[in-house]
């Protein structure tokens, strides 16, 4: 499960960086600066497209240039100065001279923005986790989500989600999740009061995993459906929060909504988010199995997903046919790959369903079947077996047929034709308000430069058009005159 | 140990299902438990929350425990969101509740617990029925407050109390405060900007006068500036007489200065009280009485019928007296005859007219350059320029324009000879004691039907309430008459107008009376102006005469007398804020388009400057849904007047507005950012018209660049380069033959009002103490109706207030005073003089010279052939003509000496510019500046009042020493008597600007 955590990261587009660009440092001042006028412009925006950025420059972080860009954004001597530097290995020391030399001596205590000192940290915090230094990570991102908790300022939001997310990530990464839990409920309650939805959302998100990781599912239900609900403002976000709710549901046996989750997910993840998509999948995959649906077999054959789905495709092969036999094998073949998926227990849940199939696709193919053939069909062991097995098939809606004792045999309905319900009604309506529902999305989402509408008409101009406009006025004037 | 457990614990399902026991122990050790897991499990308790709350309302449990159950719910409340509910579980812990607890989620309770009460209160307060307030709500109010209070927050704490309208703990917080002056002076700074209802507001003042009374050393400037909005005419009165009385000299300077205060407030009929309750000298002998009695008997304005100049009156009584009385009584009588002056407004009318006509810096060439590219035959751009003239002259007396281009002039017929004429009223703006006789040859002849065209007849009454405008009571009676001996519908016009202006606001029934019969005749011209006077006569009464307008308006069939009476409605509910609301309702529902403008006018007169939330949403709201455009447009300008306290708010309230496709609404936020902004030269401001001055539509541009001018005025080129650029627009715009009439006549009026009153005043709708100048007010809110109605662009000109600082001594004289103003000169400079292809002065100088003789020769003339004029008037145009022409020279001469980089721009070259100016008293401190002024420490004199401009009294350090005074031109200073009593004085000092004026101008005549 922890590849997806990595995705967006390394999804991140890098081809904003040409080869022949000038260095990291210059780069990231160029941020410094967008995120400086993010600041006092107020405009959030300007910040997300700052953190975008980093992620770019994420793979050329070096010691050297971070201490450079640290020396250059916070006042040498100050408090976080000096706590980011010592997390910064000292080794190539001569180099980052000559890098940092006219920088440091230019700009001393010029900016204390607190959105400034924040993204150093964040900076230092990737760098620390992709340099595996992860206690080194720990006690950097402590330290930063202390210094956040004072600060109430919106354009630091967007900074701020990105720490919890790394802050999360290290004690993930060793091991140690259920020690920030309460942490991370106090900023969740910190992040409501403040109004600060983005971080409400990842700071959920957070918890959400956190819980899951130790299969408190139920907790998790608990907090999700207790915390306040509000339209998603970031879109990986909202992924995340599917798929979490997803799983959740599927716990709970409640497939339907859980394979809309889990779909949705899917598709709303960026393309470029493999890891992510495969878990989603995965998990699709099974539930939709749960429901008695068979996937498609494109559903395995999407690029890149090949290799991970195998196991799933040949699981699904074993439900479709209704072979207990050959899904018991797989799932024997398998095991190991499937309980690192955490998917084992939903699994062993299968084996009925493969029963339910066979049994679906015997009432759908016979109005008329004996019991024993039933069996037979179904390798059963007895006659007992499949007879209690289809009275429940029966009760539980799964099939539509009823039991004949005296003659020990199985009578389906007759399926009345769905094209005559409401039914593909129903279902044409639900996409089309999924197509004006996305439209509208997109229009929202649309930015228009500030005052671009307003083009400016010249006096001479105007004189000309409204000269032209009465001779208009005469010539219908006129027209109208000829009529009579 | 619970922090131990917290680790351990991965679910609170134990201690939840333990709630379940019957044992009440084991409740109770759940309940504990819970407690300190809450942080971590509330989404699980959550699930239990009815069985908690079930415990807490079970009897049978013990105290501590239901406390303990209460304060479980409330956190988890708390968590939920529901903080509603988290707050009355946590009043129902009881003192589990820490107060002082430092976390989250106290702090929100107690945020929240606060609102919760200052909601209760006020709710209370408003419905006036008593609903229970929890007493533990207050208590934990009260503990905030008390905290608040002991930790030295006093500011926190007189928010506070104030929002929870807690008169009591406002009071503590004030007089335990350190700093009581400082935290007084906060005080009636946030009940302005802040009490949104005026009931309650009243109340703080109250407050706020009784905690200054009790002050050792009272503020009285701050007292009587309460209690002028509290409206308490005798409290002032005490305390100016106290303060007469007092045997120190700076006690009555003091007292001066807060007459001078209440007179910059323009509120007429308060002054008039403030007057009337000033006791008389004790002791006088019984001769002096019977005139003293008739000026003191309270309201009976009429009684003192015909008063030219009551002030005269007064101290020639107190003259008479000098040898026999007390000492003391005569001291007191001397005083109080010079504050009966000041707050008459007299004294300061005076001033202004002096500083005026001798700042006087206005150029002429702007004037001749839009006469030459004005077509003849364009009646709209020629009435446009001589209101033009009017406003760039208004208040200084100065007419030479008109004079020199009688010709020219006559070309005005029917209501455009009556604006000419109505424009002289501007000119000569506070010309109190000569307004009549200016007049005199346009007024109408009475009864003898002396042949005048009416429309310069009704003009001339115009004129008079013009002149006389807020200062009305020596031409009320004169204008009554006309207004009575005529039934012309234009001459009862310009009687209404007239006399609405003169007693502005005084609500006088006789008056009402009079206007209303005129009204009844249902004539279109004079009933329009009728309505119009009945608002000006009760403006802020909130009188129920407005009901009797609003039924006449709907009886009648003419469009302008609806017009007319619905402004006049709106006026009368001026300041009253929620008092209005009434009224404002029926008018804003009526179905008549022009009563539902009327309307929008109430809103943005009675919540003038207040930014009150709820009048702003309540434009809006009509401004995008009504569907007549008027309304609309109106909706939209009336904002400027809500939103004029906080200048700041309105380019950005209106910026989405301004981009209407509707032009209606642009136009209206074109002016109501002109109205707000208002002499500031706001940068966003000036952003927001600069696209709206090109326009497509004419209309707009006009109403753009209006408003552009008068957001720019008093602003020179050097502090804001858009403003060379706007004055380069309006030549343009002025000199292009292609140019629409609407947007030149803008531009016309725009070059008018960028150097109104001779370049000296600015338009001002908030004294210094930030107080709604009344009459500005009103002025601009008529001024916007010029849409319908050019004449009553005049009234833009009750707005303009002198950029002057005044000092004055003792004897309200104006003693030579330097101080400085630390800032490069060129910033506030005039604006440099137009100039023509051949050197400037030489075409400028020569002319101003040249009119006057010209006129004066030209006067004898046709005065000779006339032979109206008795030979003293004679005398003293001759001594006039003479005395002004060396003022000229004077003047000219001062000004190579003082503004010596403005002639010789080599020179400034060479040596920089120097960074502060010294200015000499009394100096033009345009608003800019004020901030850059400060006083010289070695001085002679001491402002008794640090304010930057303004009237300032001044008290004198070296009183031995002889004083130098300024403001007196030489002829005059020669003819004043040295060191004659005060009474002595003042008369010669008013006769003194009578012989500065030029002569009166001469009647011309119309061709047509």
């Amino acid at each position: 499960m922890t590849q997806d955590v990595e995705m967006k990261e390394q999804a991140a587009p890098s081809n904003s960086l040409t080869s022949s660009s000038p260095s990291t440092l210059h780069h990231l001042k160029e941020i410094a600066s967008l995120i400086e006028t993010g600041a006092y412009a107020r405009e959030v925006r300007r910040i997300l497209r700052a953190v975008r950025l980093t992620m770019a420059l994420r793979k050329k972080l070096k010691p050297s240039v971070l201490s450079a860009f640290i020396n250059f954004a916070l006042t040498p001597g100050s408090e976080a100065h000096t706590r980011l530097s010592s997390y910064l290995p000292k080794e190539d020391e001569h180099e980052m001279e000559v890098d940092t030399a006219t920088s440091a001596s230019q700009a001393p205590a010029k900016h204390s923005l607190p959105e400034l000192e924040i993204y150093c940290y964040l900076l230092v915090l990737i760098f620390l986790i992709d340099q595996k230094k992860y206690n080194e990570a720990k006690a950097c991102s402590s330290a930063s989500i202390a210094r956040l908790k004072n600060l109430n300022r919106r354009t630091v939001d967007v900074l701020a989600a990105r720490l919890y997310y790394y802050y999360s990530l290290c004690y993930e990464l060793t091991g140690d999740l259920a020690e920030i839990r309460g942490n991370l409920l106090a900023l969740h309650r910190i992040a409501t009061l403040r109004h600060d939805e983005l971080g409400q959302e990842t700071l959920l998100n957070l918890l959400l995993r956190n819980y899951l990781h130790y299969n408190l599912y139920d907790q998790a239900e608990k907090l999700r459906s207790k915390a306040p609900r509000f339209e998603a403002h970031s879109n990986q976000q909202f992924c995340r929060y599917l798929f979490y709710l997803g799983k959740i549901r599927t716990i709970q046996l409640e497939y339907t909504d859980a394979k809309e989750c889990l779909l949705q997910a899917a598709r709303k993840a960026p393309v470029a988010a493999l890891g992510f998509r495969v878990q989603c999948n995965k998990w699709a995959i099974i539930v939709r199995l749960l429901l008695g649906e068979i996937p498609e077999r494109t559903v395995f054959m999407q690029k890149g997903m090949e290799k991970a789905l195998r196991p799933y495709f040949e699981l699904t092969n074993a439900v479709r046919i209704g072979d207990l036999e050959l899904f018991r094998s797989v799932a024997e073949k398998f095991s190991s790959t499937f309980s690192s998926d955490r998917t084992h227990n939903l699994i062993v849940r299968l084996r009925h369903n493969v029963i339910r199939t066979g049994l679906r696709n015997i009432s759908i193919s016979y109005s008329r079947i004996s019991l024993v053939d039933v069996a037979k069909k179904l390798r059963l062991d007895s006659v007992a077996d499949a007879e209690s097995i289809v009275a429940k098939a029966i009760r539980d809606g799964a099939i539509d047929a009823t039991l004949d004792h005296a003659n020990g045999s199985m009578l389906s309905k007759e399926t009345g034709d769905i094209y005559s319900t409401n039914e593909p009604q129903m279902a044409f309506n639900s996409r089309i308000a999924f197509c004006l529902n996305m439209h509208n999305e997109a229009v929202r989402a649309l930015r228009f430069p500030p005052n671009s509408h307003k083009e400016k008409e010249s006096a001479e101009k105007r004189r000309e058009r409204q000269q032209q406009e009465q001779e208009l006025a005469k010539h219908i004037a006129e027209e109208d005159d000829d009529e009579f | 140990m619970a922090a131990a457990a917290a680790t351990m614990v991965s679910s609170a399902g134990g201690l939840l299902a333990m709630l379940n026991e019957s044992h009440p122990q084991l409740k109770f050790h759940a309940l504990s438990n819970l407690i300190s897991f809450v942080d971590q499990f509330w989404p699980e308790i959550s699930t239990s929350v009815p069985i908690i709350e079930s415990l807490y309302e079970d009897e049978e449990f013990g105290q501590h425990q239901r406390q303990l159950a209460a304060l479980l719910v409330s956190k988890v409340f708390y968590y939920l969101g529901e903080l509603n509910d988290s707050l009355s579980y946590a009043l129902g812990a009881g003192p589990l509740f820490d107060v002082s607890e430092d976390s989250d989620y106290v702090h929100t309770l107690l945020a929240k617990a606060i609102d919760e009460y200052a909601s209760l209160r006020s709710k209370a307060a408003e419905s006036s029925d008593e609903a229970t307030v929890d007493p533990r709500l207050e208590a934990i109010v009260e503990r905030m407050l008390d905290k608040c209070i002991t930790d030295g927050k006093y500011q926190q704490a007189m928010g506070i109390a104030i929002e929870c309208r807690r008169l009591d703990k406002l009071e503590e917080a004030i007089t335990r405060s350190d700093n009581v002056h400082g935290t007084l002076a906060y005080c009636i700074n946030v009940s302005h900007s802040f009490v949104y209802r005026r009931e309650y507001r009243r109340e703080v003042l109250r407050l706020l006068v009784k905690v200054y009374q009790q002050l050792p050393s009272p503020d009285y400037l701050s007292i009587c500036q309460c209690l002028m909005f509290l409206d308490e005419p005798e409290a002032v009165a005490n305390i100016l007489e106290k303060l007469l009385r007092s045997d120190n000299k700076e006690d009555a300077l003091l007292a001066f200065q807060v007459a001078f205060d209440l007179v910059e407030n323009e509120h007429q009929a308060f002054l008039l009280n403030v007057k009337y309750r000033l006791s008389a000298p004790k002791s006088l002998p019984s001769e002096a009485v019977p005139p003293v009695s008739s000026e003191t008997a309270p309201q009976n304005e009429t009684s003192a019928a015909a008063e030219d100049v009551p002030m005269t009156d007064g101290s020639s009584v107190a003259t008479t007296n000098v040898q026999e009385a007390d000492p003391k009584e005569v001291m007191y009588a001397e005083r109080l005859a010079k504050t009966k002056g000041i707050l008459s407004g007299e004294t300061s009318i005076q001033l202004t007219l002096q500083f005026l006509y001798s700042h006087n810096k206005s150029d002429l060439l702007i004037l001749k350059t839009i006469k030459q590219s004005v077509e003849m035959r364009n009646s709209v751009c020629h009435s446009a320029t001589i209101y033009a003239n009017a406003i760039m002259h208004a208040g200084t007396t100065v007419d030479t324009f008109l004079r020199d281009n009688l010709d020219w002039l006559s070309r005005a017929t029917n209501w455009a000879k009556f604006s000419a004429t109505a424009g002289l009223g501007v000119i000569h703006r506070g010309h109190l004691q000569q307004g009549r006789s200016l007049m005199a040859p346009y007024l109408p002849q009475g009864g003898a039907g002396g042949g005048g065209s009416p429309y310069s007849e009704g003009g001339a009454l115009y004129a008079l309430g013009l002149i006389h405008a807020n200062h009305g009571e020596g031409i009320k009676q004169f204008l009554r008459d006309s207004l009575r001996s005529t039934n012309v519908e234009v001459i009862q016009h310009g009687a209404c107008l007239g006399l609405g202006l003169a007693a502005l606001g005084t609500a006088d029934e006789e008056i009402y009376d009079d206007i209303k019969s005129v009204l009844y005749t249902d004539s279109a011209v004079a009933g329009e102006a009728a309505g119009i006077s009945m608002g000006l006569l009760m403006v802020g009464t909130a009188s129920e005469k407005a009901s009797e307008m609003l039924a006449y308006a709907h009886e009648t069939q003419h469009e302008k007398i609806i017009r007319g009476l619905a402004l006049g409605i709106a006026l009368t509910v001026y300041g009253r804020e929620e008092e209005a609301d009434t009224l404002i309702e029926q008018m804003t529902r009526d179905q008549d388009p022009i009563l539902r403008y009327g309307g929008m006018y109430a809103l943005a007169l009675a919540y003038s400057g207040t930014a009150n939330n709820k009048a702003i949403r309540q434009l809006l709201h009509f401004a995008v849904s009504d569907v007549s455009d008027d309304v609309r447009r109106t909706a939209v300008l009336a904002l400027g007047f809500v939103l004029y306290s906080e200048p700041e708010q309105t380019p950005r309230i209106v910026s989405l507005l301004s981009e209407s496709y509707n032009p209606h609404v642009r136009y209206g936020a074109a002016l109501a950012v002109g109205i707000s902004c208002a002499g500031t030269g706001l940068s966003e401001a000036i952003s927001l018209l600069e696209p709206l001055t090109s326009d497509v539509v004419d209309f707009v541009r006009q109403g753009a660049l209006i408003a552009m001018a008068m957001v720019m005025v008093q602003i020179n080129e050097a502090s804001d380069s858009r403003v060379g650029t706007f004055r380069r627009q309006l030549e343009k715009i002025i000199l292009d033959k292609h140019e629409d009439t609407m947007s030149k006549m803008g531009a016309i009026l725009a070059s008018g009002i960028l150097d109104a009153g001779g370049r000296n005043v600015t338009i001002r709708l908030l004294s210094k103490s930030k107080h709604d100048k009344v009459t500005a007010v009103v002025g601009l809110a008529v001024f916007s109706q010029f849409w319908y109605w050019y004449p009553l662009i005049y009234f833009v000109s009750l707005s303009f207030s002198p950029t002057a600082f005044i000092g004055l001594n003792y004897d309200l004289k104006v003693p030579r005073f330097e101080f400085l103003s630390h800032a490069k000169p060129s910033l506030f400079e005039y604006p440099k003089p137009v100039t023509v292809p051949t050197t400037t002065s030489a075409v400028k100088l020569p002319t101003a010279v040249l009119s006057t003789s010209a006129k004066a020769t030209k006067a004898r003339a046709k005065k000779e052939a006339e032979q109206k004029a008795n030979a003293e008037k004679l005398a003293g145009a001759e001594s006039s003509s003479a005395g002004a022409s060396t003022g000229k020279g004077k003047s000219s001469s001062e000004k190579d000496g003082e503004a010596m980089q403005v002639d010789n721009p080599p020179e400034k070259k060479a040596e920089p510019e120097p960074s502060f100016e010294i200015l000499t008293n009394p100096a033009r401190v345009v608003p800019a500046q004020e901030k850059f002024i400060k006083f010289l420490e070695d001085s002679r004199y001491v402002p008794v009042k640090s304010a930057p401009s303004g009237f300032v009294l001044l008290r004198d350090l070296r009183p031995s020493e002889a004083e130098e005074l300024s403001l007196t031109d030489a002829p005059a200073t020669t003819a004043s008597p040295a060191g004659g009593s005060a009474a002595g004085q003042q008369s010669s000092s008013s006769a003194m600007a009578v012989d500065d004026e030029p002569q009166p101008p001469q009647p011309f005549e119309y061709t047509s």
